[in-house]
């Protein structure tokens, strides 16, 4: 099955003083994976996501990070997904380092879809969970 | 009466408030999974100030805080003008690391927001070297507010 990948640079201030990338950082580089990705493969459904009343959430969200980087190293987002079920699937995405193409950060995130007009969770829409399949990793 | 088991006056915690600010929230109008993970960072700080809690003044430049993993649950929105208690325990305790556990509430109902959980070190950012806890830090900080993580009401 496919990946997602799509590019970042380090700016000055997304690193400390070790080269460690900011947690805050880390989760704005996976809330724009996620959003690149449904944009590139599901355009329907992003560009609907105000007016749709099923709403998408992360409710659980692990970031572990491995390794330091530099400032201005580019950096590959590379997102799949795995354990699809009915109202939600997981997303994982790994950051590696272009130049060397060392994993730096391994982050995973649950969603889950919930009706904002009845407030209960509902089945992962068919154009979203397509998108799920088509990236779906064992890991 | 007394007695010899757990209490819940017992359990002490760290507690950080705050107030979802404009710059939070996105256009759901709840604040985003991304604040959580700002909000967990700027009470670990408020615990932790470590240069005051018991560095070598020759290290005190050059430490720096590394938290390796991190965890959020997302239980509850938090809306913009929601007041929010982060209640911070400490669990884990090793001589060179221990994890912080973060319990987010609205101050007005009690309602649980979120949990979090982050593993922390300190490393000399110029050696690369994880740098023992200070007894001081250890003692006084952490040790106040430990938990045994097994036997909380949420699992983190």
């Amino acid at each position: 099955m496919g990946e997602f990948r799509t590019n970042f640079r380090v700016y000055f201030e997304d690193l400390s003083p070790a080269g460690i990338v900011h947690l805050e950082k880390i989760a704005e580089w996976i809330s724009m994976t996620r959003e690149e990705a449904l944009k590139a493969a599901c355009n329907t459904y992003y560009m609907s996501i105000m007016e749709n009343p099923v709403k998408m959430f992360t409710t659980n969200l692990s970031i572990n990070i491995i390794d330091s980087v530099q400032w201005t190293d580019n950096i590959t987002a590379i997102l799949s997904t795995s354990n699809i079920k009915k109202i939600s699937f997981e997303i994982n995405v790994d950051f590696n380092n272009y130049k060397n193409n060392q994993n730096i950060i391994r982050s995973k995130l649950k969603v889950v879809f919930v009706d904002w007009n009845t407030k209960k969770f509902t089945p992962v829409p068919e154009e979203v969970k397509d998108v799920a399949l088509r990236y779906l990793k064992k890991r | 009466m007394e007695t010899e088991g757990f209490a819940a006056n017992r359990q002490k915690e760290f507690i950080y408030n705050l107030v979802v600010s404009q710059g939070d929230i996105t256009p759901y109008g709840s604040a985003s999974f991304i604040n959580y993970i700002r909000w967990y960072g700027i009470a670990r700080d408020a615990l932790l100030q470590w240069r005051n809690v018991g560095f070598d003044d020759s290290l005190k430049t050059v430490i720096e805080t590394r938290v390796l993993y991190c965890n959020i649950q997302y239980k509850r929105e938090a809306m913009l003008q929601d007041e929010i208690i982060i209640k911070v325990n400490a669990s884990n305790i090793k001589s060179d690391s221990f994890d912080l556990l973060f319990t987010l509430i609205r101050r007005d109902n009690a309602l649980l927001v979120s949990l979090g959980k982050q593993s922390i070190s300190f490393r000399n950012i110029k050696t690369s070297k994880l740098v023992k806890l200070p007894e001081k830090l250890a003692k006084d900080t952490l040790k106040i507010i430990e938990v045994d993580e097994e036997s909380m009401l949420f699992s983190y």
